[in-house]
């Protein structure tokens, strides 16, 4: 199929180089050189999506990152780009392209014949319509209406990559400005990064034009020689500077061009911004019309890629830069039927030039509507003083003056304010080290553009002690005044729209502003006008104009809308780069692990580390698994891989009183070789960790934070250490992971321990419940702990990490005949909670406090000061009606699960205040059926009451009990 | 993101440290009264202008060091040792504020 709507010679694109795509499963061609969108528009697709909410039909409006319209998929060689903007990703061989928000296609939208989405459209449905009953009964419907584009199910094979970068100046924008302060900082010896987000330089430059005495395109060429050559620019192609944050740190995306991303945190010493301006659309009935375009996108297709939009077209403006598409248009063969312009003859500047061409233009008039469905037919043109008439075209340019792109500077604190004689918004007061020049600064001639954008590399060298002479001297012509611009705001007020991708008509605005949302913060919630992936690129001025008019304030008093990073939307997978798949959170694994998947554990990740949840080896059901194991713990042995358990090491001559700041109980009295379980607080009192403490010897300890949690209690103690009591003698330090440790776990413990052969007494005598013994196990150097999770006869034995997995095999061996059995995970955490111990961040949160677990007794014993201990005096610590930890025992064979609500007293079922929550359950051979511990309002005065508990959809009944139920004499533990 | 001169380990990356909140927070003891308690616990002067962090180089050093930062601008004044008491008034903390 021939491009009906590419020109036979012209445009920067490789005509040698064809390339072949597909839009929707239709076969097109294109150049190399092309974008997706001038390859649309060259083989004659004006339809290229449906809009968000009312799925009407859309066609390309510009050519750069601003394009609101043309979103659509993109597949290529080993990539899948699930929302990109047409404009923006460079034409690939073999590339198949897809239209988002439509099906089957853009072309024939089935939603938009239904006219599904009509109903969607007004300003705040959403805040008007899910009221009742709840959200919830619509949410599954509006997610399915929502958002644009698919997931890919796989993720693309290349990651994308971050860097991080230091540089002396980054020039955001590589048009003339940028490229003359480049030019200026070649060969400095100043590190600089030149930024474009386009593929090519030059900006809105036309190749045509003159430019310091040359042809644009012979400038450019020379230019970047310049910058190649100079050994410390480097160049960005297709490098969208995304964000500016504190510091000067900037966020970069790169593309390859191939769908592959890398995302550059740099941070400049100078920052040169050249970003440019965008082209603004204008206000009239359906100028949402495929068809409708910018005009200086008409033109950049024109001359850079020979693609025109239709044969007969209509310029309408009010400024003097849409002129200078006339006669370009003409010379490509294209009828320009008429040129509108909302002022007055005296303002424009090239009348003269433009009535040479053959071309009336029609001044102080105005286009009212567009005429047409799936294109342009025509459109309706009002002229003070003459009927309205309608002017047959196939496509209409259109320039409502220009928005700088002064985002990122408003990313740093700084406020743009409206200006009404230049019509758009301006900053005056750029951040520190930097230098505004060209369009964004408000310059409109190419002669002051670059004698700027020279001054600007001057100013960044000079502010890094550099001198530099400017690449371009010489003065500027003065700029002509400015004739504020003329907006006629239009009638039919529900078919203009303001916000293209949002889909936000003029109709909106006056109903938000009726409705009491007339701030332009309300205005853009409740609207959602300029919140599209677009960013309101080509809405936010005609917004606030348009508010501005519905509420009759002034523009200027209307303030802006904050701007936000990132400048425009970013890939999720250059966000994540390398963090993903198995790099996402990385997960730590212990030295048993070989010993694991040799017993078919099912591993699974617990608070950062791959543990075995149970050992298929032992039941290939999980139930049956689980139960084996916590029976060969409370019946023979089990042996659990503890090694995560956290293991800190304090030493020093202050270190007893060092530990004894941080715990709820007495540590100074602890004696060497002894061991104390307790708790650790913040300073509000509330539970932080619960562990074993031990006394190595008068100046050491060695502390064990829960497995999960180790990092922090680290990060805790040395925070303490040397922010408040640096003055203490003592040294921290985790020794987790050079440890492995076992625990072995039964009444049969000790014999299998034995079996190790340690070269200490392991009796009940020489080393009972509670003390701590170091020596050898099976020959190699071991620390042993006679502690208990269980409620069992248990011993926990660290041996150096490479030891620990023969050491794993050879209990595994000598417990042969012991009846052993390696222990998961959810077989260690059920035999605790048959055991009432507490598992911090399970059974507690963020308000229990230690008297809450029954710890109150031990807190208030301990006159010294420790941390939180201030606060366990607080009035709310000392309310009777705290809930407390209680045990349940479910009646009538009913399961009790963690998450069920405990009901308060007298009432059944809900509604009814609730007072108290299941934490754990598990099932219990020593109580035989369903336990759970629960926190329950005043729940020690309550033992023996049976609750109600609501438990998903069902009310179940439980007695309350101590949180004790096996060997609540301790007498299995002590054995 | 700011970038911090750890004054152990030099210029460091906001992701690479842990913000620990306003410095010189004296702890009270216990016959303390409750407000001066909770006023300790929970009151920060919050200022919009010069405050005196504390911040540690966790990725580096370990160690916790002090930050005088405008809260309006990130401007950030100086680093110093966690010892080291820094005089913020001769940082310009007063012209900050306005």
């Amino acid at each position: 199929m021939s491009a009906p709507f590419r020109l036979p010679t012209g445009g920067l694109i490789d005509r040698g180089r064809p390339l072949g795509f597909t839009f929707d499963g239709v076969a097109m061609t294109g150049f190399y050189g092309d974008t997706v969108a001038s390859a649309l528009l060259a083989n004659g697709v004006t339809i290229v999506g449906r809009s968000l909410k009312g799925h009407r039909p859309r066609g390309v409006v510009a050519a750069g990152v601003e394009e609101p319209n043309a979103l659509v998929s993109v597949e290529g060689g080993g990539f899948f780009e699930p929302m990109a903007r047409a404009t923006e990703i460079p034409l690939r061989d073999g590339m198949r392209v897809r239209s988002l928000n439509a099906w089957p296609n853009a072309h024939i939208d089935l939603a938009a014949m239904m006219g599904v989405g009509s109903a969607l459209t007004v300003a705040g449905f959403y805040y008007k319509t899910f009221i009742w009953p709840a959200w919830s009964a619509y949410e599954w419907i509006v997610r399915k209406a929502a958002g644009l584009g698919r997931l890919p199910r796989r993720s693309g094979p290349d990651p994308s990559l971050h860097a991080h970068e230091s540089i002396d100046v980054l020039i955001v924008g590589g048009g003339p400005a940028g490229i003359a302060a480049a030019e200026t900082l070649a060969g400095s010896g100043l590190q600089v990064v030149l930024a474009e987000a386009r593929e090519r330089l030059g900006g809105s430059l036309s190749r045509q034009s003159t430019i310091a005495g040359e042809a644009g395109g012979d400038w450019l060429r020379q230019s970047e020689a310049v910058l190649e050559r100079s050994g410390n620019v480097a160049i960005g192609r297709r490098t969208m500077v995304a964000g500016a944050y504190a510091g000067n740190l900037f966020v970069l995306d790169e593309k390859d061009g191939e769908g592959g991303h890398r995302l550059y945190k740099l941070s400049a010493r100078q920052v040169v911004l050249a970003t440019g301006a965008i082209e603004q659309p204008l206000l009239f009935a359906n100028n949402d019309r495929p068809g409708v375009m910018l005009a200086d996108a008409v033109r950049l297709y024109l001359e850079d890629f020979a693609v025109v939009p239709g044969r007969r077209g209509v310029v309408v403006t009010n400024s003097d830069s849409a002129w200078e598409l006339v006669p370009k248009l003409a010379r490509a063969g294209v009828a320009v039927a008429a040129l509108v312009d909302s002022r007055r003859r005296e303002a424009c500047r090239h009348a003269a030039a433009i009535e040479a061409l053959g071309v009336t233009p029609l001044f102080e008039a105005t286009v009212t509507a567009v005429r047409g469905v799936g294109g342009v037919r025509g459109v309706s043109v009002s002229r003070q003083a003459h009927p309205a008439e309608t002017v047959e075209c196939d496509f209409l340019a259109v320039s409502g003056g220009w928005l700088p792109l002064l985002h990122l500077a408003a990313h740093r604190g700084s406020r743009p304010r409206y200006d009404a004689e230049a019509g758009t918004l301006q900053l005056t007061r750029w951040p520190d080290g930097w230098h505004a020049c060209g369009s964004v600064a408000g310059s409109a001639s190419v002669e002051a553009v670059l004698l700027e954008g020279a001054a600007a590399g001057v100013a960044a060298a000079a502010a890094l002690g550099r001198s530099v002479r400017p690449a371009y001297e010489g003065r500027a012509r003065p700029r002509p005044a400015i004739q504020p611009p003329i907006q006629p705001m239009p009638r039919h007020e529900a078919k203009v729209w303001v916000d293209l991708q949002a889909d936000v008509t003029l109709r909106d605005v006056r109903i938000a502003a009726a409705e009491g949302f007339g701030a332009p913060e309300h205005l853009k919630r409740y609207t959602t006008g300029g919140m599209a992936a677009d960013q309101g690129r080509t809405s936010s001025l005609n917004l606030l104009r348009s508010l501005a008019e519905v509420s009759g304030r002034d523009m200027a008093g209307l303030g802006v809308t904050t701007f936000r990073p990132p400048f425009a939307g970013l890939n999720m997978g250059a966000i994540a780069g390398l963090r993903r798949g198995a790099l996402h959170a990385p997960v730590r694994e212990t030295p048993m692990l070989a010993e694991h998947l040799a017993l078919e554990a099912e591993m699974g990740e617990f608070g950062g580390w791959r543990r075995a949840d149970h050992y298929r080896s032992n039941a290939p059901d999980r139930e049956k698994a689980v139960s084996v194991e916590m029976a060969a713990v409370r019946n023979a042995v089990g042996v659990f891989d503890g090694s995560p358990l956290g293991k800190v090491e304090i030493a020093g001559p202050d270190a007893a009183r060092f530990v004894d700041r941080f715990y709820v109980s007495d540590m100074i009295g602890l004696k060497p070789g002894h061991i104390r379980y307790s708790l650790l607080l913040r300073e509000d009192g509330i539970i932080f960790d619960d562990g074993v403490a031990v006394r190595l010897s008068e100046d050491r300890f060695l502390l064990s934070p829960t497995s999960g949690r180790a990092d922090q209690v680290l990060f805790h103690l040395e925070r303490w250490r040397q922010t408040e009591w640096p003055d203490l003698r003592v040294a921290i330090a985790s020794i987790g992971s050079q440890w492995a440790t076992l625990a072995l776990s039964g009444p049969a413990s000790r014999q299998l321990l034995t079996a190790l052969g340690p070269d200490f007494p392991v009796d009940r005598e020489s080393f009972p419940h509670m003390r701590f013994r170091e020596g050898r196990v099976a020959g190699v150097p071991a620390r042993v702990a006679r502690v208990s999770f269980t409620g069992e006869l248990q011993f926990e034995l660290s041996v150096p990490a490479r030891h620990g997995a023969a050491l794993w095999r050879r209990a595994m061996e000598a417990g042969r005949d012991l009846g052993v059995r390696p222990v998961g995970i959810e077989a260690w955490l059920r035999l605790r909670v048959e055991k009432g111990y507490i598992h911090v961040g399970v059974d507690t949160d963020g308000r229990t406090l230690p008297d809450d677990i029954g710890f109150g007794a031990i807190a208030r014993k301990k006159a010294a000061d420790f941390i939180g201990k201030r606060s366990l005096d607080l009035s709310y610590a000392n309310d009777p009606d705290r809930d407390q930890l209680v045990g349940l025992l479910a009646g009538d064979g009913a399961v009790l699960e963690p998450g069920g609500r405990i009901l308060a007293a007298g009432h059944a079922r809900p509604p009814a205040p609730v007072d108290g929550r299941v934490t754990s359950a598990t099932m219990s051979v020593a109580a035989g059926g369903s336990i759970a511990l629960a926190m329950l309002r005043r729940g020690r005065e309550r033992l023996g009451e049976v609750v109600a508990i609501q438990q998903g959809g069902r009310q179940l009944r439980a007695r309350v009990t101590e949180p004790v139920f096996h060997d609540p004499a301790g007498a299995r533990l002590r054995a | 993101m700011l970038i911090l001169t750890c004054p152990h380990c030099g210029p460091r990356e906001e992701r690479e440290l842990v913000w620990g909140g306003e410095a010189g927070i004296a702890r009270p003891d216990l016959s303390c009264d409750d407000v001066t308690w909770t006023d300790y616990l929970f009151f920060r002067a919050n200022p919009k202008g010069v405050v005196l962090e504390q911040w540690c180089c966790a990725a580096g050093c370990g160690q916790w060091f002090k930050v005088a930062r405008n809260t309006l601008t990130h401007e950030v004044l100086g680093t110093w040792p966690h010892a080291a008491d820094p005089d913020l008034d001769a940082l310009g903390k007063d012209e900050a504020q306005t």
